[in-house]
């Protein structure tokens, strides 16, 4: 088989599978919601729990069959060959041109700009995601806001907590794509300005200065750290240890003994 | 074709993850007769999320242990909090990459061939949920009906797709939890959508529930920087080539971030062999590339050891909890029995009295209600049952409870319920493999499951029996038709 028609395979494959997965996905949810459905008060039994899904057996056996199917199809299509691409990382590469270069003017006063933009959208995301917790903390933190109707009332913090959540992550994603391209108009702007600098250098037969690598920029763990983090590790070790020893010596295995010994049929979601 | 059947040899990790997954629910004579382990090991929390209901559990939930202690004694948050520290500080996200059972379930699933959502910048923003979540289903809603005495484990009741199907349908699974089927309603309505959704979704998604929804994970991951074993980068070796980047599913940064799981991926496509692992040399391989260590015969002989050793734990668990687990206890008394007789211990707010009280001998209509404090369900529904014994002087309402301290109860009921007209008893303490004695398992009750509900006429015959929450209307309905 060429390898025009083994893509093609594996696409079909994919797509055939995908949707039946989400078919038997959907009859599942819909077969459970009927048979919740079924009364104002049921008390169910296996028979009729069973009886509900009967109908749903085929597409649900069908995704089985051609999950199991396919693992067996594929040990007869040749291996694919993965690769990797590597993700472009604007912040990295804008790093590496600075380590090589320091803007000059008019490119400078341009790479100020972007970086006062790029300073001011982090900061309007903070202010954006403080501004959320707050809100919702003291909605949270309100004596009324949960009750004696848990469910109720933790759907009632829902509809604040999820909007309070969507928020920053609307913000973030705007943000992600105009920080994207604020590096790349400073990128753009720090090459320009090295091309300039090349070109005058030539002309004034000097060469541009480089400048090396600093091995300890901008990565985690050299050994001057090694210290602070190893006193960090062994101080919250030696907390960890005293607590579990305290708690334990104080009784408070028997809690724990006695919820992980009895089934709390709401925690399994039997209610 | 070698090539190909070579692709279905498990990897190392993968051996590691079925290992664990095994070791932590090693009751495998829980499946076959439906019922949870009852033994001490259960006091343990094991590292990775692991629900304690699950039929072959032998250790406690970390998250769900943690949710339980904010409304149990300041020991028990002492306890929980400096087991989960020591996991933070020893291994970080590493737990989920080797050792979370679910995690293992997230990874078998997507090798599904399907098409894949590629991670970018939308999910590097979602896998922020995750916190979100810890700080209010794990944090805010469990401290605050915890403050005021309602266990309420919010993650477990409304998210855990881990409970739902180690839990509920490892449950459900066996005919001899058939009276568990009179508990579905709403709850299990929206907790099997959501399960569903959760692992459809893992078929997609590379370990969505990981990246997105875990608390636990989420809490590894402050801890990921300074913990003592998983992976980091030599930044004297490394060029910021982005190729670990690239190769990881997971929505990193840099290598051994807070979203880093260390599975090791990374290590092997590292051109300059930059990244590590931590940890002692012993234990994990040096990279390629290093100079051989003089003595690799006895690292080969120290590795076989270890994998023997580690199959004679896991065979020896095994083992063990067979034979020490107790065996399939018969489903008792039904509709119409005449109930079985005992004699409860009387609790009071100061603690068990001399009196006792035997549900069948009271020469009323007896509402038998089985509780513990711990429970969020039976804590909701005490005051149902409260308002019954007031509102009805002919009845009796005995609430049995089955913490395993006395004084617990006794707190509980002295601020809660001084002057109340219920009967509170205590049910004789739980002894390892001894579930036959008590008086929940006589009357029906079913592995542990609580609440549980038993309504008796004034002869002692069995009128009615709830296997889960009920509601004033409920109980009303029972009881008036036998006054």
């Amino acid at each position: 088989m060429t390898e025009k028609g083994t893509k093609r395979v594996r696409l079909i494959y994919g797509i055939v599978l995908s949707a039946a997965l989400l078919v038997a996905a959907i009859c599942l949810i819909v077969a459970c919601v009927g048979v919740y459905r079924t009364g104002e008060k049921p008390y169910f039994s296996r028979e009729e729990v069973a009886a509900a899904f009967a109908p749903i057996a085929i597409p649900v056996y069908a995704a089985l069959a051609l999950t199991v199917g396919g693992a067996f199809l594929h040990l007869f299509l040749p291996v694919e060959a993965g690769r990797l691409r590597v993700p472009s990382r604007p912040e990295t590469a804008l790093a590496r041109l600075y380590r090589r270069t320091t803007p000059v003017e008019p490119e400078a006063a341009l790479c100020r700009k972007e970086q006062s933009l790029r300073t001011a959208v982090r900061l309007g995301g903070a202010l954006v995601c403080t501004g959320c917790t707050v809100a919702f903390l003291l909605y949270a933190l309100r004596p009324l806001a949960f009750t004696e109707d848990v469910t109720g009332s933790v759907l009632r913090a829902m509809r604040v907590w999820l909007p309070c959540l969507a928020g920053p992550f609307a913000y973030g994603v705007a943000a992600h794509f105009v920080l994207r391209a604020s590096i790349k108009r400073e990128t753009e702007a720090v090459l320009h300005g090295m091309t300039r600098q090349a070109a005058e250098a030539k002309e004034s037969s000097a060469s541009p200065q480089e400048v090396k690598k600093d091995a300890t920029d901008g990565m985690a763990g050299n050994s001057s750290r090694r210290i602070p983090v190893t006193a960090v590790r062994l101080a919250l070790l030696a907390v960890g240890v005293f607590l579990l020893v305290y708690g334990f010596a104080t009784g408070g295995i028997a809690d724990v003994l006695t919820k992980a010994v009895n089934i709390c049929t709401e925690c399994i979601g039997l209610g | 074709m070698k090539e190909k059947l070579k692709r279905w040899i498990p990897s190392k990790r993968k051996l590691m993850q079925l290992y664990f997954a095994l070791l932590f629910n090693a009751n495998l004579k829980g499946f076959v007769t439906g019922q949870i382990y009852k033994g001490s090991t259960k006091a343990m929390c094991v590292p990775g999320i692991n629900c304690y209901s699950c039929p072959g559990a032998v250790g406690a939930c970390p998250i769900g242990s943690l949710q339980g202690s904010f409304s149990a004694d300041k020991s028990t948050l002492y306890y929980v909090g400096g087991i989960l520290l020591l996991y933070c500080v020893l291994f970080g996200r590493m737990i989920c990459g080797w050792l979370c059972p679910f995690g293992f379930i997230q990874d078998l699933l997507h090798k599904i061939k399907t098409p894949k959502v590629k991670k970018g910048p939308v999910t590097r923003l979602l896998s922020l949920l995750k916190y979100a979540i810890l700080v209010f289903f794990v944090g805010i809603v469990p401290i605050t009906y915890a403050l005021r005495n309602v266990p309420l484990p919010a993650f477990c009741k409304y998210i855990c797709p881990a409970g739902t199907l180690e839990g509920g349908l490892g449950l459900l699974a066996n005919k001899a939890n058939d009276s568990f089927f009179s508990m579905l309603g709403p709850l299990f309505t929206w907790k099997f959508l959501l399960m569903v959704s959760i692992l459809v979704g893992c078929v997609f998604v590379f370990r969505l529930f990981c990246r997105f929804i875990c608390p636990l994970g989420a809490l590894y991951g402050l801890f990921n920087r300074i913990s003592l074993f998983g992976v980091k980068v030599n930044t004297d070796k490394c060029t910021d080539c982005g190729l670990c980047i690239s190769k990881c599913q997971l929505d990193i940064k840099t290598v051994g971030d807070r979203e880093c799981v260390s599975c090791g991926e990374c290590v092997d496509v590292c051109p300059t062999k930059a990244i590590v692992w931590k940890g002692t040399s012993v234990f994990v391989r040096k990279n390629e590339g290093e100079p051989v260590a003089p003595s690799s015969k006895k690292r080969t002989v120290t590795r076989a050891v270890a994998a023997v050793a580690m199959l004679a734990v896991l065979a020896g668990a095994i083992g063990y909890y067979w034979v020490t687990a107790p065996d399939a206890v018969a489903v008792g008394t039904a509709v119409g029995d005449k109930c079985f007789g005992y004699d409860l211990p009387v609790v009071t707010a100061d603690g068990i009295q001399t009196d006792t009280v035997d549900p069948t001998k009271t020469g009323t209509v007896t509402v038998v209600n089985f509780w513990g404090t711990w429970c969020s369900g039976c804590v909701a529904e005490l005051p149902y049952f409260d308002q019954i014994a007031t509102d009805y002087p002919d009845v009796t309402v005995v609430a049995v409870h089955t913490n395993m301290l006395v004084e617990t109860a006794a707190d509980y009921i002295g601020e809660k319920y001084p002057n109340t007209k219920m009967v509170f008893a205590h049910d004789f303490p739980l002894e390892e493999g001894a579930m036959e004695e008590l008086y929940y398992t006589k009357l029906g009750g079913n592995g542990g499951a609580y609440p549980y509900t038993v309504v008796l006429d004034r002869y002692g015959i069995i009128q009615s029996i709830f296997y889960s929450s009920v509601h004033y209307e409920d109980l009303q309905q029972a009881v008036e038709p036998l006054l």
